[in-house]
């Protein structure tokens, strides 16, 4: 069987952007093809994922990944394929696609995920994750952030802690974000400056919620042979795991729980690799408490700790646990509501050595971790070079 | 099993009576808020409606933006089932632990404090 790498990626991100849906991906595509160094009829695979509301109307979702495909041009596909499980989704398409490539279903395949979050943002007044049972659900709400929101709170009371703890997050990653000349934020932060920050829905403040944006991610996998072309060192798809736990947070026991633990899990073991050989953490960020639950369900602080590795560790790309070097979607934005493929990108671009300013030295392995839904999907991937 | 639409009615008979229905299995006793027409922890099918009409508090948020207007959801922790629900009142009230009951407000279920 072949190895797999990941040979290019590309990135192209708008806060507000007046291309269409269709011109946004391609841009993304086009990017990742020319660092890949592969022409567009060797592409014989496609992953893709995006987010309902996020695309004009017309055209409807329905065949969309027929739509995608032909407005790309492609004719020779052998491989197909759309995972749906919000911003957990960027891990699991790089693993379908690999697992495909490994099988040998295709040789080069294009994983694509983004969407326009503006569209949605302006014309929804309802919550974005709506589901079988919103017919029954007698509640005006706003989800996710306002059930992420009844998350934080909860850690809270649990563990005794102030909103400030939860503000460092933001604090960090902004920090971060000052190294980073792509991103929307980059002038520092307080944590005062955090809590002063106007209530999104109480306790989180706007600095603690991502912005939704426009734009795609894109990213080339290809057989070994393949592989030598690309102008990148090829990066190794070392781990991957994935959990899912669909529950609406009313049927959790603890809304605290996430599937966090068992993703990490299985993809430190897959890989190999123990959390202290991992040289770059890029964690889901839509929201502050969201970092806290995955430092924990990864490992790397007890279960109510994180607040307090947050304390002791200050994210940079020189410190012991680098953790989401280009500030994050909360710095970068969230296109299409997912953040999985900008955190994923900044793994990649960091173990090609790419980062610029903010590159970790010697960087060796990255952890992704991505989370869908309402703490229901948590995936994992370790990348290595 | 019963059609999901004709349950649907059933338990928005609580909603109309000021209270938030759950589904009870008669068979292992799994109460949810979530409408389903079998129980997914013993697949039986023998269920019944029961009305919620008060408990404790166990989390909650005040959504400040991206609404109409400034909206209280509750999750409230029922005897172990939790039900979630607007909030209407004194929003000094809103603690984790304090106990709140539901009633009817313009047409709706939403839950209060409980002395109210």
């Amino acid at each position: 069987m072949t190895d797999v790498f990941i040979t290019g990626f590309g990135e192209y991100l708008e806060k507000e952007s007046n291309l269409s849906f269709f011109e946004l991906l391609t841009n993304a595509y086009l990017e990742a093809i020319k660092m890949a160094n592969i022409e567009s009829d060797e592409i014989d695979g496609l992953v893709f994922a995006t987010t309902t509301g996020t695309i004009e109307d017309p055209p409807l979702r329905n065949l969309l990944l027929d739509q995608v495909a032909n407005f790309l041009g492609f004719r020779n596909l052998r491989y197909m394929d759309i995972v749906d499980y919000g911003g957990a989704s960027f891990n699991g398409m790089i693993y379908r696609a690999y697992r495909a490539i490994k099988d040998g279903y295709a040789n080069a395949i294009l994983v694509l995920g983004g969407g326009k979050g503006t569209i949605r943002k302006k014309i929804s007044k309802t919550s974005l994750i709506t589901r079988y049972h919103s017919n029954f659900l007698n509640v005006k709400e706003l989800a996710p952030t306002s059930d992420y929101a009844m998350v934080a709170l909860r850690y809270s009371h649990e563990y005794n802690i102030s909103d400030e703890s939860r503000a460092l997050v933001a604090v960090r990653e902004r920090s971060n974000a000052t190294l980073n000349p792509n991103a929307l934020f980059r002038s520092p932060i307080s944590v005062d400056d955090v809590i002063k920050s106007p209530i999104v829905s109480y306790p989180l403040r706007l600095l603690e919620c991502v912005m939704p944006i426009d734009g795609f991610s894109a990213y080339i996998l290809t057989s070994e042979s393949k592989s030598k072309k690309s102008k990148i060192t090829p990066i190794k798809i070392l781990g991957f795991g994935e959990a899912h736990d669909p529950r609406l947070i009313i049927e959790k026991e603890n809304v605290l729980d996430t599937p966090v633990p068992v993703s990490s899990k299985i993809a430190l073991e897959r890989a190999n690799v123990s959390l202290n050989d991992i040289d770059l953490f890029m964690l889901y960020d839509a929201y502050t408490i969201m970092v806290l639950l995955e430092i924990e369900g990864i490992g790397l602080a007890e279960k109510g700790k994180g607040w307090k590795f947050v304390e002791e560790n200050d994210f940079s790309p020189s410190s012991k646990y680098p953790i989401n070097t280009n500030g994050g979607t909360l710095n970068v934005g969230q296109p299409a509501y997912m953040s999985g493929g900008v955190i994923l990108t900044e793994a990649l671009r960091q173990l090609s050595g790419l980062a610029g300013h903010r590159q970790v030295k010697d960087i060796r392995y990255a952890l992704v971790n991505g989370i869908g839904g309402i703490l229901n999907h948590s995936t994992t991937l370790i990348l290595g070079v | 099993m019963e059609k999901l639409s004709i349950l649907l009615e059933k338990y928005n008979e609580g909603y109309n009576e000021g209270y938030f229905p759950a589904i009870r299995c008669k068979n292992c006793g799994y109460t949810t808020q979530v409408l389903r027409n079998r129980c997914i922890r013993c697949n039986s099918d023998n269920l019944e409606i029961i009305k919620i009409s008060y408990g404790k508090i166990y989390s909650y948020t005040i959504i400040n933006r991206g609404l109409d207007e400034v909206t209280a959801v509750v999750i409230v922790d029922a005897d172990g089932v939790k039900v979630k629900g607007n909030y209407i009142g004194d929003q000094n009230y809103l603690k984790i632990g304090n106990l709140v009951k539901s009633t009817k407000i313009e047409n709706r279920s939403v839950f209060i404090p409980l002395s109210q």
